[in-house]
Order: structure tokens, then sequence, then C-alpha cells
């Protein structure tokens, strides 16, 4: 399949880009440039097919599928772990059927008999993709925090599902773990109208907690920061643990950032309700078969540092970034519209995915 | 000047561009014959070209203007960059330079002056860098510090590496001599590895006149990375006999009183896990081994195989470091142990075993063969039963059915091996006659007509059947051992007494940046520095004859290197046999299975009965609790001796054995200060080997008067000797007994 040049270039630039992945590795970074690249292949599209000639609107749909497809395939190759970038194509994918479906069935219910311009499809996925995109943007201004008019569709905009009060009481003790930008922005408001504290393990060897405490305690949020060591001593001390994630597997496991697995396990034990924050689009249609196939084994170095050669060159240092987190450790997802519990994640991918034509990275599973 | 170049610094740093000038020519051979049809950036770090990382670190770290000086095998660069840019886009900008008059890099940088392209500071380094480091912080920083220190020249980036780290230079210690704080270099030192001036070296008193610390840094390694101020180049211009950077130019300007210049070292520290502190050079085979294995042990973090660089591949990460391209086809019964890479469509077919290697696509081996620690370019193709331990194997080599290589080998595109063909270790074999006189060729641009006279005569080869093998196809070009290669216009910083011998030093040194040579490969003795350099007859009568045959040349390095490759096999077999052993003994299994362990690994390294009992006995010594003596041999013995049963079959077996135990003991002994209770221990294994019936009392007896006789210089401990007095008396009065029945002869020990 052929595409334009420039959509060409860009698709290059995109694929260069997820290669040289420590130029995007944030899961909102990679769903933003995917779904900013799809909407322009979307965009690009001409209405009629290359002989001039008009097509239906379902063979339209359909064609436009192809190219998504073919776009996604060379994405999913650039980086085949990379759960978010089949999440993004699945779902665009998806989004062209039910929207093109949803235009016929609203004009035949308005004028029967009259054709849909396949343009005014176009418009209509353009519209819908516009939206989507919504869900990669969470400002960090801090104005938008308390009115709840501004977007809706991501949790810097209050709607009712994702309500940080419903979760986090006063007074409470809170763990989390790692750095996520969506479980940030979920304390900052919950703080607004309520005093809690929240402990962080510093999540080493990348002390994404350090990061976590300090933005927190900016928007003056009581914080501990706590070796990962004492994760499971201080549990006992616990109400609640809220955990962001990277992705969120068909099963209701996470890909989350390392230290996670230890977080959720002594949750477990204690028996302290583990919540993820997590957007809509972080929830993959794909099931876990191989579940170390997701991760990523960074450089060594933070471990054992290359320059203590004697032991760096005569063993195997693995230097995993996320964590699995099975999904029996967590007790419920929290999204832009809600909250589920993880047997209830099969109706939510049925909504956002086309769950029988998934197309994803070929044998990683 | 300096004044000027501050001001518009400072006020062009917004809209600067960052250029970098990339010197792709090596100036040296040391991957010949295997550069010898590509240019040696183009030869393939775990399946992607060597350029191909350069141009990525540029690319990531922001460079917009990439300058690439290159000379030979320029039309192979250009036609590999126009790829390049086809896939990856016009950012940075390349442009090719043509260094074609250029002998080294002084040569290159001179040029970079007259092109005056080089609007600003600028990165310098080599076309053969692989590193994840943000080059941009260390240009900012360059900059800022510009700012403070407008006399500044150049900043080198060096990376931290302990003392014997696998990286570390070979050659030669480097000293740098930094102000604690800034990190400005004031005094740089080096000195060949080796040599007689290691102990002790002179550091000028006058830097202490600015500075009241000073720290000295041997643990630094260059990174073939600098940032250079526009000046640089200009200086080349002036000091028209400045080679290299760090040996001419660095050490030319600090070392001057008229040049008030001042140089800055910037250390890679570890930060977050983004930002890499990996930086290093392909600067010989040996270094590519290194770098290679960082690659695939995921050091330069994201520049790993998985990572898919190039466009057309899949490279997927299994446990254990195991990459695998799409198409590749392992047979249910093979080998693949980890850090591998096996490139697209590889077959590896039953039986064969695959370790610490990088296939490249299309690459097959046959059944039962081993690849260890080795580096297969594409298109390759090794037969049953070969070895390939420790070596390089170009584009399309092919090994017919047991072929045995040696370690440190490297074999050259399209040669032909085999059948039964044993290669000694260190060879250098390729598909075309060396090209007399080597260095007036240009290194790689060797005249088409040549090769193509070479391709007609091919069945010509100058090497015996005996080599490459009946039908074999190769010309062989020397050993990587061979001191004639080097470089002897260098220029000389030391001291004119010590010259020769320092050549010499530099000769041996520059060997050990071959892959798989260790000092021991290159050591030669007393006399043979004596008649260095060797003349160009004896090096011609070593390499024309069949490597058996030059016992009489003087220089054995042939059966020292083959005797050394067997020793590695046997260290290796020890290790893993007493490993072994280790396991089955912790883990409880049973002697059966640990039998069985024990004989594969006796098939795999095909171990002599010596070298097993060596084993068995030196594990045996690990388990005895010296608190308990008595108890732990007895118990050690009636468990374990099954395990002595097959090595001991025989009277010269179990005399061996006596020896070995002996032998075992007496290292104890050398690392114990109770001499008694090693000599209890002795007499208590001796015994109860007796009592198990493992050996024998004629071997005992017989090893016993055989030890009695050797002198005392031979090594062995006496004391020990005699500790078994006892035992021996009460064997012989047995014997007596014994024999006394039956009509026996006289006995002379007596």
């Amino acid at each position: 399949m052929q595409l334009e040049r420039s959509l060409e270039s860009n698709l290059g630039n995109l694929v260069a880009q997820i290669k040289r992945s420590r130029q995007i590795t944030e899961a909102k970074d990679i769903g933003r440039e995917a779904t900013k690249l799809l909407r322009l292949v979307i965009k690009k599209y001409k209405v009629d097919n290359d002989e001039g000639e008009a097509l239906s609107v379902d063979e339209y749909a359909e064609k436009l599928v192809e190219k998504i497809r073919y776009v996604g395939e060379r994405l999913f190759r650039a980086q085949p772990t990379e759960l978010i970038l089949i999440n993004v194509v699945n779902r665009v994918i998806h989004m062209i059927r039910e929207e093109s479906k949803q235009l016929q069935k609203n004009k035949y219910q308005d004028e029967p008999g009259v054709e849909v311009a396949n343009a005014d499809v176009k418009e209509i996925i353009d519209d819908a993709l516009k939206e989507f995109t919504y869900e990669f943007e969470i400002d960090d201004d801090d104005d938008d925090v308390d009115d709840g008019s501004g977007m809706a569709g991501n949790f810097s905009g209050a709607s009712d599902g994702s309500d940080p009060y419903k979760y986090i009481h006063s007074n409470e003790v809170i763990m989390t773990c790692g750095c996520s930008k969506t479980v940030e922005k979920f304390f900052r408001r919950a703080a607004k109208k309520r005093p809690f504290s929240v402990i962080i393990p510093e999540g080493a060897p990348f002390y994404h907690g350090h990061k976590m405490a300090k933005s927190l305690s900016n928007h003056g949020i009581e914080v501990a920061v706590v070796p990962d060591s004492a994760v499971f001593a201080l549990m006992s001390q616990v109400n609640k643990v809220i955990i962001g994630t990277h992705t969120v597997m068909a099963n209701g496991a996470l890909v989350a950032p390392s230290g996670s697995q230890l977080v959720a396990s002594a949750a477990k034990f204690h028996s302290i309700p583990v919540v993820v924050c997590a957007e809509l689009y972080k929830f993959s249609p794909i099931f876990p078969f191989y579940e170390k196939s997701f991760n990523i084994l960074v450089s060594p170095d933070s471990i054992l540092p290359y320059k203590d050669g004697d032991l760096a060159s005569h063993i195997d240092v693995i230097n995993p970034y996320y964590d699995y987190v099975a999904p029996e450790l967590i007790d419920v997802f929290v999204d832009q519209t809600g909250g589920h519990p993880p047997s209830y994640l099969y109706r939510l991918l049925q909504e956002s995915y086309d769950t029988k034509n998934i197309i994803s990275a070929g044998n990683n599973q | 000047m300096a004044p000027k170049q501050k001001t518009g610094g400072n006020t062009e740093k917004a809209k600067e561009v960052i250029q970098a000038v990339v010197i792709v020519e090596s100036f040296d051979e040391y991957f010949q014959p295997l550069s010898y049809n590509i240019p040696r950036c183009l030869l393939p770090i775990c399946n992607v070209p060597m350029l191909e990382y350069t141009l990525e670190f540029m690319a990531t770290s922001g460079v917009q203007e990439v300058y690439l000086f290159c000379k030979s095998h320029m039309e192979k660069i250009k036609e590999y960059l126009k790829g390049y840019i086809k896939r990856k886009g016009k950012v940075p900008l390349i442009s090719v330079c043509n260094a074609n008059s250029s002998l080294s890099v002084g040569d290159v940088l001179r040029d970079v002056y007259r092109m005056a392209q080089i609007s600003g500071h600028f990165i310098l380094c080599s076309a053969n860098v692989v590193s994840n480091i943000n080059l941009m912080r260390v240009y900012e920083e360059h900059i800022k510090r510009q700012a403070r220190d407008p006399a500044q020249i150049i900043t080198l980036v060096l990376m931290e590496v302990s003392q014997g780290h696998r990286i570390e230079s070979r050659t030669e210690n480097a000293y740098y001599f930094l102000h604690p704080q800034t990190n400005q270099i004031l005094h740089h030192h080096t000195e060949l590895k080796g040599s007689k001036s290691e102990d002790n070296f002179p550091a000028p008193l006058e830097m202490f006149a600015t500075v009241k610390e000073v720290e000295v840094r041997s643990d630094l390694l260059d990174t073939c990375i600098a940032i250079c101020s526009k000046d640089v180049p200009q200086f080349f211009e002036d000091n028209f006999d400045y080679q290299c950077i760090r040996n001419d130019f660095v050490k030319g300007v600090l070392h001057s009183d008229i040049y008030v210049e001042t140089m800055y070292a910037h250390i890679l520290q570890d930060t977050s896990f983004k930002e890499g502190c990996y930086a290093a050079g392909v600067t010989g085979t040996a270094a590519y081994d290194i770098i290679s294995r960082d690659i695939i042990s995921r050091w330069v973090y994201p520049v790993c195989v998985d990572s898919n660089i190039l466009p057309d591949t899949d490279y997927k990460q299994d446990p254990e470091s195991v990459y695998k391209d799409s198409g590749v086809v392992l047979a249910r019964q093979c080998w693949i142990e980890k850090n591998i890479v096996l490139g697209k469509n590889t077959h590896i077919e039953k039986g064969s075993r695959i370790r610490h290697s990088v296939l490249g696509d299309n690459c097959v081996v046959k059944s039962d063969s081993i690849v260890q620690g080795s580096y297969l370019f594409s298109n390759t193709s090794v037969g049953k039963g070969c070895s390939v331990l420790r070596s390089i194997l170009g584009f399309g080599v092919q090994l017919l059915d047991n072929v045995k290589i040696g370690r440190g080998c490297m074999i050259g595109d399209n040669v032909i091996l085999g059948p039964n063909a044993t290669i000694p270790p260190f060879t250098r074999i390729a598909a075309v006659k060396k090209p007399e006189e080597f260095e007036d060729l240009d290194l790689g641009t060797a005249s088409p007509s040549l090769s193509q006279d070479d391709n007609d005569a091919k069945s010509l080869t100058n090497v015996p059947t005996s080599v490459v093998g009946v039908q074999g196809r190769g010309f062989l070009w020397g050993s990587t051992t061979n001191y004639k290669d080097v470089d002897g216009d260098r220029e000389d910083d030391y001291d004119s007494e010590e010259s020769d011998n320092m050549e010499y030093f530099e000769a041996q040194n520059y060997c050990l940046n071959y892959m798989a040579v260790t000092m021991k490969d290159v050591d030669l003795k007393e006399a043979d520095i004596l008649d260095y350099p060797p003349s160009d007859d004896d090096l011609e009568s070593e390499y024309s004859e069949d490597a058996s045959d030059d016992v009489d040349s003087g220089i054995p390095i042939n059966d020292l290197a083959i005797s050394d490759a067997a020793k590695q096999n046997e260290d290796e077999y020890m290790m893993e046999a007493v490993e072994t052993l280790d396991r089955a003994h912790n883990n409880k299994h049973e002697v059966s299975t640990a039998l069985l362990e024990l004989k594969s690994l006796r098939m795999a390294h095909n171990a002599s009965p010596e070298l097993q009992r060596l084993a068995l006995m030196r594990w045996f010594a690990t388990k005895i609790d010296w608190n308990n003596l008595n108890k732990s041999i007895k118990a050690l013995v009636d468990k374990w001796n099954p395990l002595f049963e097959p090595v001991t079959d025989g009277d010269e077996a179990q005399i061996h054995m006596m020896w070995v135990v002996e032998q075992c003991c007496a290292n104890i002994a050398a690392d114990r200060s109770d001499t008694k209770s090693v000599r209890m221990a002795f007499q208590l294994i001796v015994r109860y080997l007796f009592d198990a019936e493992i050996i024998s009392e004629d071997a005992i007896l017989e090893w016993f008067d055989e030890a009695k006789d050797k002198p005392d210089s031979s090594g062995i401990d006496v004391t020990l000797i005699n500790s078994l007095q006892g035992l021996i008396d009460y064997l012989q009065s047995s014997d007596e007994e014994s024999e006394e029945d039956t009509d026996s002869e006289d006995e002379d020990s007596e």
C-alpha cells in the first residue's frame, strides 16, 4: 500500500521516534502522537477511490480501515511490546465503523432515502477522533482543577465517574507508587476539599517516587517518601492504595511501573483495597499469554554501574521497567466514566473495540 | 582570537547550528581482511552497521549537521547514506567529505580547517562510536563553560571504568590530572602497558601554581568523542606534525609554554535511566567483541538489538538475552544458550550449540557444530561438526564439515574452508591475496585490477591445503599476533634511549587490540626482544609454512597459541565440572545423575582423563570439613566413590590419581597454615580411597616409590609423601603376608 508523501514522512518520523524509545515512553505521549497521525491519515484520505468513482459509505469506511490497519501494522513493528499503539489503532478502527453506521442510521431516520455523503462520514469520524485526543490531555494548569467545566472525557475534568471524593475520604492514608500524571491529578483534585496524606515508595532504581512526591508536595499534599523495603511494613497503616499504570491487559492485569507488584501484593496481604486510575485508552484488548513479552528491559546501569566492570562482565543483570500485576490483586479500575471491577473489563472492551477483529503485532502473545 | 570567539559564540548561541565532524576512516588495519571489500564503518555490530549507530547517536542527540570524512570505499559509504537518508529523513543533514590525502586524524582536521564549513563549536567523533549518552548536555556544558573560560579549546568525553574492566584500554595506561572542581585537564600522561616506565612517571609541578589540589585519575576511558572549539582545526593547521587528538594535540597544547588554551574533561555519570552513560569506540576487534556483548546485555539501552535500528528487522528478545529475527529456524535439539543474536532466516540444525555469539541473516549452522563467542556475518554457513571459537567470520564464509577454527581468527568474505581443516588461532584468511606492502595501498582502496587478477588465479592459493582444507579457497594474511603490521612512523613522544624498547611494546600492545588476544599470546621472551623486529624473511617463512612445521623458526606463536586455546578449554572444563559437582552435592542429587552430567561435560570439552581426575579432586578438596576431617572424608568417599571409578581404571590411572591427590593437598597446604591437618587429610583421603577399592595397594606402593625418587625441586611436597609412610608400611606388611602364601619374588624396596 502506498501512502501520500507527507504521510509517509510523518509515519517515518513517528516510527523513528518510537524506536528511539527514550524520546517517547509515557503512555499518553505515544497515544497522542499515534492518534494525531491516524487523524492525519483520515484527513488526507480522498472521498472517492482512485478512479474517481464514488464509493458507498460502507465501502469507504472499509477502505479507510484498511489504510489505518496498514499504518497501524507499521507502528506495531516499530515497538511490538507497546500496547498503547495497539489500543489506539484498534480504537480508531472501531470508531470508523461505528460512526459510519451510526450516521447512516440517523440519516435514515431523519430523511429516509437520502444517501449519506462520504464527506460527512469523514467529518464525523474526525470529530470523534478529536474527542478521543482529549483523553490524552492532562493539563498541568492549576486553574482548571477546581472548576468542572474543563474538558470532559479525561481525568482533569471532574466528570462524575472519576470523582475522587468517592474514593478518598478525609484524613485517609493513601499509598501510591510510580509517577503517574493521572494519579497526581486525581490526588490534587481530592486535595481541594479533603485533607489526606500519601505514602510513596521511592521506586528504586528509577526513583519515580521522588518525582511524584515533589510534585504532590508542591501542591500542598502531605507526602512521606519511604524506601521500597518499607512498603510491606507500612501497609497496615494504609487505608487505600491508589496507583497508576502503563496499560491494562484484557484480563485486568496491569503492566505498571516496576514496584507496583510489590505494593499490590502487600495490599492484598493486608486486605487493603487497590484502586487503579487509568484512562480508557489504556485498556487493551490483548490478553497476556506470555506476561514477560510486554516488559521493557532497560540498561542495568542503575542497578549495577557499568564502571564496576569486574562484576558487570561476569554476570547478567536484568532491569525491567514494568511489573506485571495480576488481576486478582486489583479491586477497582477508575476511568473517566467511573469505577469498574476487573471482572467487568470485558464489557468495557466491547464498547471500545471490535473485540472479534483485533489487529495486533503478530506473534507477541 | 579567543575573546572574539567568545562574543560571537554568545550572541549566536540561540540559533547556532550544531555541527559534528565524524571521522569515518580509521587509519589502521585492525579489521583487515574483513574491511577489504566494504569500509570498516559498515561492518555490522549485532547485525547493524557501525555507522548506523554513530548516525543514530548524532540524530538522537540533536546534531543538525554531520560531516563525514571518508577515505576508503567512499562510493559504498555514499550509497549506504542514500538509503539512510531515505528511511530516516534529512535530519541531521549529512555531507560526505573526501579525505583521500589524509594519513591521520590530524590530516582530517587540517581538511576541516580548509573546508571552512565549521562555524562554531563542533562535535568531533569517529564513526565507530556506540553510545546512549545525551550529547546535547555535554555540548551545552561546554558552551556554558566557554563563557567562564574563554580560553577553553576542547572538552574530552571520558567514561569512568574501574581497573580491570573488560572495556579498559588494553594497550596503555592513561592518566588525567584534573582540577577537582572544574575537571580542567592540567596534565595528561599515557604510557604503554607493560613498559618499564610503568612504575613512575614525571608530573610537572607548574600545575600547582594555579591550583592547590590535583586529582589524578587512571580510571578514565577515552570514548572517541570530543567537543571542540572552532580553533581546533586551526591548531592542527599550524602544527603540521600533529597526528592524533590525544597524544599530539592534547599533550602538545598542555606541555607547551606558548599556548594558554585550556582543556576540560567531561566524565560521564550515571544519571536517570533515560540518559545513559555508555560511550565507547570500536578501536579494534577486541573492542568490537566487548561492545557487541555490551549491546546484547543491554548496557547501551535504548541502543539494543530489539530496538530494531534497521527498518527491515524484527528482533525480539527471549529470556537470557537471546534475540531472534523473523524466520529463525531452530532444530528441536539444539542448544541456544544465552547472549545470542540470530539474524533473519538463520537455521540451526540439531545437536549444535551456540553461545555468546552473533549470527547474521541467512546463516546456517549444520548439525553438531559449536559456535562460541563468535561473530558470523550474513550468509555464512557452518558445516557439520565444526567448531568456531571467538572468531569473526565475514560475509558469505563457508565452513565445510569438521572445520575447527581456533580463537581470534578473522576469516574474510567468501572464504571456503574445509573439509577437515584446523585453523590455528589468530589466523587471518581472505579470499584474495594480501596486497604487497599493504600500507601503501591506501588501506581498503586496493586497486580493483589487482583483486581482479587474484580472482582469475584463485586456484593458486599460497596456503597449503592442510590449512584451508582440500576444497578450501583462501589466502593466508598472517596472524593477528604478527608485529609486522605495526605502524612504524608513529610519532614517538618517549625518551630516545628507550625508543627501541618502546617500539617493541608498541608492537606488542598493538596486537592486544585484537579480539581474544591476551598478554600471554604476545609476550615474547627476553631473547626475542633483542631480535625484534624480526626480519621479513622470518615472517614469510613462518606463515608460508604449515603451522606444525615452524618449530625451528624461532617464534612458535601458533604452537603457543594452540596450547593456550587448549588451556582455556581445560580451564573451562575444570570450572564447569567443579560447578556441576557442587550443584550435585548441594542439591543432593543421585550419584548416577552427577555421573551422567560429568560424562556429557567430558564429551563437550573432550577432556582427558587426567583432567577429569584433577577436576574431581579439586572439587573434593573444597568439600572437606576441616573441623571434622575423618568423618567428612569418609562420608564423601562413601557417597561419591562411583564418580572415581570410571577415571581410575588401571594401574597407570590410579598412580596418576595419587599424584592428583598429592597435588591437591599440596595446593591446600600452600594456602592453609596448619599443614598438620592437611597431612592428616591426605592420609585419610588415600586410606578411604584405598578402602573403597578405588586405588589399589599396588598403585599406592608404586606411586610411593616414584614419589620418593623424585627430586625435591620438582614441586612435590615431601612432607606429604612422608606422612604416608605409616600406611605404606602397613600395606607392605600385608603385602608380604599375602605374598608369603603364593611363591613371590623378592621386594627390592625393603
